[in-house]
């Protein structure tokens, strides 16, 4: 799957008027929680990061008891946080004939800057990956290794952790 | 979903769009034409989401930093294009 790197405009800091564009690996991630909750969220694909993480804020949309999930602290940029886990389904699609869904486990923590990152543990480690900045593309092309999961349609499903 | 069509439109979007809905979480039409919903937070924006759109409407989150959120002098960094035409990159 090939997608197009997603202009991401900087502005100054004394004027606040847009100076520049960078080019991110952005992509739509869709997220199905096991009470069929279908949710799609901008992800930054980031191979420096160790799992795939997703916004605490969404454990009640996929109907996550507080407190449930296993919990362990990790590091980053942003200082030490917390991540509780839990099993979703995973979906991405480059275009309606060209996806693939899998399940995954997921850490859900407290995030700035961007509303998901797509790292390894449940993501990146069932891609290969490229990274074409010259021609803005990113290539995600999945792995005979990736827990193939039911595609994540509407209307909402609810489905059982395998 | 495609992904293809909605990064492309998203990119063809004017710059100045994207400014008006800095510091919130906004709902992206899945065609990427548009922005369909916007909150301060992620629970607050699906429930507007909710409350707006007939269930099994699909939308994109994300969201749009508040600026001022460049800090250096745009030619010490890598990568990126200056914006504009005729822009140069130099700080005004």
């Amino acid at each position: 799957m090939i997608f197009p790197l997603l202009d991401t405009p900087l502005t100054n800091a004394q004027t606040n008027t847009p100076i520049r564009i960078r080019f991110r690996p952005l992509i739509p991630l869709r997220v199905a929680g096991p009470n069929g909750r279908l949710i799609d969220l901008e992800a930054l694909v980031d191979t420096g990061a160790d799992e795939v993480l997703l916004p605490d804020t969404l454990l009640p949309a996929f109907g996550f008891a507080s407190g449930s999930g296993i919990t362990r602290g990790t590091s980053g940029i942003g200082g030490r946080t917390t991540v509780v886990f839990h099993p979703i389904r995973l979906e991405i699609r480059a275009n309606p004939n060209d996806r693939i869904a899998w399940h995954a486990t997921v850490g859900f923590a407290k995030l700035s800057l961007h509303v998901a990152m797509f790292g390894l543990a449940g993501g990146l480690e069932f891609f290969h990956t490229t990274l074409n900045v010259i021609d803005r593309q990113l290539g995600l092309f999945p792995h005979p290794t990736i827990p193939l999961a039911a595609p994540c349609v509407s209307p909402h499903v609810a489905f059982s952790v395998p | 979903m495609n992904a293809n069509e909605y990064i492309r439109n998203r990119n063809s979007l004017p710059t100045e769009y994207l400014l008006l809905y800095q510091g919130k979480y906004v709902a992206w039409a899945t065609d990427g034409k548009k922005i369909i919903a916007d909150a301060d937070g992620i629970p607050e924006l699906i429930a507007a989401i909710d409350a707006q759109y007939p269930v099994g409407t699909e939308f994109v989150i994300s969201y749009v930093p508040a600026g001022p959120y460049e800090e250096r002098e745009p030619d010490s960094l890598a990568g990126g294009t200056p914006f504009g035409p005729g822009a140069n990159g130099t700080t005004p």
